[in-house]
């Protein structure tokens, strides 16, 4: 499990306890507002800084408090109750669609808002839920700023991991386009596959764009993994190329070879092994020449259109550049790997 | 004018429905019963956090989701009487589905927001626990009204007509890929200091199709839409999809550090591919747009010709020579991703329902 996984999970887990003990100690009768403020507001942990993060916090607890606070108040005059509520469940809807990665927020907002057409009128009453929404909050803030300081360099490598991961399961899709049989038969499906899966790389890769801003890195990973994103798509444009796609039969192995090297070799690229690092890199080389190898005794006779096989391989060979260029290391030779 | 403004926009719709909806719950709840209006409320809140490609189907998911976690609720304040148990379940569960919403959120799946909101409703119910099994069922009653509100609303108000929404879904990529492609064209007959704009423009590509704002209609994907428009949208999105395959690929081939007379002899050519490929987009952009389409009899097979010429020209006659140098490969691959842009192009417009006097033209 990756270390900033922990972290995330210690974060939910210590928040969770502390928001308990909180409750059975000294609100009980408060319980509803304090326990369903703090998992709400605990689950807002996209922003990229501290600062920003706490400051969603801040508002969206504010906010929240706010509305319970007013709605509860204007209890006594019930048509001023609904038209409030109401009109904080329109200011939450348009908001949240309008802008929509952070429409969380404002769903808390509307569903804490809610919680005030609970019947209790009284000042008292107003007072001590929109105090627990409060204390709730400020619990979810401490426990941030203490187990996540550095949220955005653990982040950061985390990110890192799983754009790596995802390529890793983007090539091995666009792969099994190639060579499954069924291809041919459902377009559909294998290519709703790949779009997912592409998808979620790119999803990934805007984090960690915005992970290495924030922690101002000078070495641009992000921009060599969406050159890797980009060599995988090109060795996916072969399986629209090909009329035949039982061509892929004869190379099956071959290829199957090279998705299991990228995947081992992606999942060492994101810890710092540089041996098992380059001896994957050899051995990618080793497979890559052998499909060479077996284009130029038997794809090259058998396939009807050659040219889109000198472009996979091309594609391959970028790939594996592409993952030298990411390790820092070119190794000795495929050959002396062979042997 | 006004239901037009809010046909076109999504957000002023959904927050028409939004007050709608609370509006008659709370309204007709507190009459009724006020102490439960707020289950009312909340089903409904529920019940409109769906997509627009099928609400009815995830309506009803949510309102299932939400009734499960009044009666999990229910359940744990009546049968579990030791509070420290009481309280290790109830945050247990929260726990796990804060997990689970933790580690799955960037997948826009709003299945995922369930997960939280059904640890959200245990724990209402649980610590506003219903006193007896009457209360529950006036509880679920109001849940159920709510939701059921909710679903109608948006069934019934405004509907969303998948046609105009999926129309208007496909601008912004359309736009993304004519504004890039226009990029590119500069970037390829030299002027290096394009970079940042062509970066720029291949981001905004990258950002519309992740959809942060429902902009590309990934919604026609989601099990349970529309039967009648599902082969044909489905068929319009793979095929984009394979279109911004091709200038992904065409980014890298385009990035890649090559023999400058061998790209100036080919460049132009590409450029001129590009620029009519253009053109074919923006013929797809006006006709999701409703606009007329205009037919200015532009030919476009004579420019495929020409950058094969070119290609002859520069590139040594055999295929097996290609690989004698990555330059050679580089520069085929470029041309084929223009190339291969162009076929998926006069495919999809071949699939268009469109004058067919246009089509053939284009074919």
């Amino acid at each position: 499990m990756a270390p900033a996984l922990i972290k995330r999970i210690c974060y939910l887990l210590a928040t969770v306890i502390t928001v308990a003990i909180v409750f059975l100690s000294s609100y009980l009768l408060q319980g509803l507002w304090l326990l369903t403020a703090a998992i709400l507001l605990v689950n807002i942990t996209f922003e990229s800084t501290l600062l920003r993060r706490t400051l969603v916090i801040l508002l969206t607890g504010v906010a929240a408090a706010f509305c319970i606070f007013i709605g509860t108040l204007l209890a006594p005059v019930v048509p001023a109750q609904i038209l409030f509520v109401v009109l904080v469940t329109v200011a939450c809807a348009y908001a949240g669609v309008k802008s929509g990665r952070a429409r969380y927020p404002w769903l808390v907002i509307n569903l804490l808002a809610l919680l005030s057409m609970n019947g209790q009128v009284s000042w008292p009453a107003a007072l001590d839920h929109a105090g627990a929404v409060l204390v709730g909050m400020s619990i979810v803030l401490v426990m941030q700023m203490i187990l996540l300081p550095f949220y955005s360099r653990d982040e950061y490598r985390y990110s890192r991991q799983r754009v790596l991961r995802h390529l890793g399961k983007l090539l091995m899709d666009i792969l099994n386009c190639l060579d499954a049989p069924e291809y041919p038969d459902n377009v559909y499906l294998f290519e709703r596959r790949v779009h997912k899966q592409k998808i979620k790389c790119l999803e990934y890769l805007a984090i960690l764009t915005r992970r290495e801003s924030v922690i101002a890195s000078s070495v641009s990973v992000s921009q060599d993994l969406q050159a890797l994103f980009e060599v995988i798509i090109d060795v996916g444009q072969a399986r629209r190329r090909v009329t035949d796609h039982t061509i892929f039969a004869l190379c099956k192995d071959e290829l199957d070879t090279i998705e299991a090297d990228v995947i081992s070799l992606f999942a060492e690229l994101a810890g710092s092994n540089k041996s098992k690092i380059e001896m994957l890199l050899v051995r990618l080389e080793a497979h890559i020449t052998q499909f060479e190898s077996s284009y130029e005794n038997i794809l090259r006779v058998a396939a009807r259109e050659p040219l889109v096989l000198i472009l996979l391989l091309g594609s391959l060979k970028n790939l594996l550049q592409q993952c030298q260029n990411m390790s820092g290391i070119t190794p000795v030779s495929s050959a002396e790997a062979l042997t | 004018m006004t239901i037009a403004i809010l046909r076109r926009k999504y957000e002023w719709r959904y927050a028409l429905y939004s007050m709608l909806v609370m509006a008659i719950v709370l309204s007709i709840g507190v009459l009724v019963d006020a102490d439960n209006v707020v289950w009312g409320a909340i089903g409904a809140l529920l019940s409109l956090q769906t997509s627009r490609g099928t609400p009815a189907r995830q309506g009803l998911s949510t309102l299932f989701m939400t009734v499960i976690a009044v009666l999990a609720g229910f359940g744990l304040s009546r049968y579990v009487i030791q509070l420290e148990l009481y309280m290790s379940l109830m945050l247990g569960t929260a726990l796990f589905c804060s997990v689970v919403f933790m580690q799955n959120r960037l997948t826009q799946d709003a299945s995922i927001l369930q997960w939280l909101l059904f640890a959200v409703v245990i724990m209402m119910a649980a610590l506003w626990p219903a006193t007896n099994e009457m209360m529950l069922a006036q509880r679920i009653l109001f849940v159920v009204a709510g939701g059921a509100l909710g679903i109608l609303c948006r069934l019934l108000v405004l509907p969303v007509m998948p046609y105009q929404e999926f129309c208007q879904g496909l601008a912004p990529i359309l736009n993304a890929l004519i504004r890039y492609s226009n990029a590119l064209a500069v970037y390829l007959q030299g002027d290096r200091s394009a970079d940042e704009t062509l970066e720029k423009r291949l981001m905004r590509l990258e950002k519309v199709l992740q959809s942060p704002r429902d902009e590309y209609p990934e919604w026609v994907f989601e099990a349970g839409f529309n039967r009648n428009f599902r082969s044909s949208f489905r068929y319009v999105l793979v095929q984009l999809d394979s279109i911004t395959d091709a200038f992904f690929s065409l980014d890298y081939h385009a990035r890649q550090a090559m023999d400058a007379e061998l790209l100036a002899e080919v460049a132009p050519h590409l450029a001129l591919v590009l620029a009519k490929n253009v053109e074919l987009l923006k013929i797809i952009r006006a006709f999701f747009a409703g606009e007329s389409i205009v037919n200015d009899h532009e030919n476009f097979t004579s420019d495929i010709t020409s950058i094969q010429n070119s290609l002859q020209s520069v590139l040594p006659a055999s295929m097996e020579l290609l690989d004698v140098s990555p330059d050679y490969v580089n520069i085929t691959a470029l041309a084929r991703d223009v190339v291969d842009i162009r076929e998926l192009l006069l495919q999809m417009i071949a699939g268009l329902p469109m004058d067919d006097s246009i089509v053939a033209e284009h074919e």
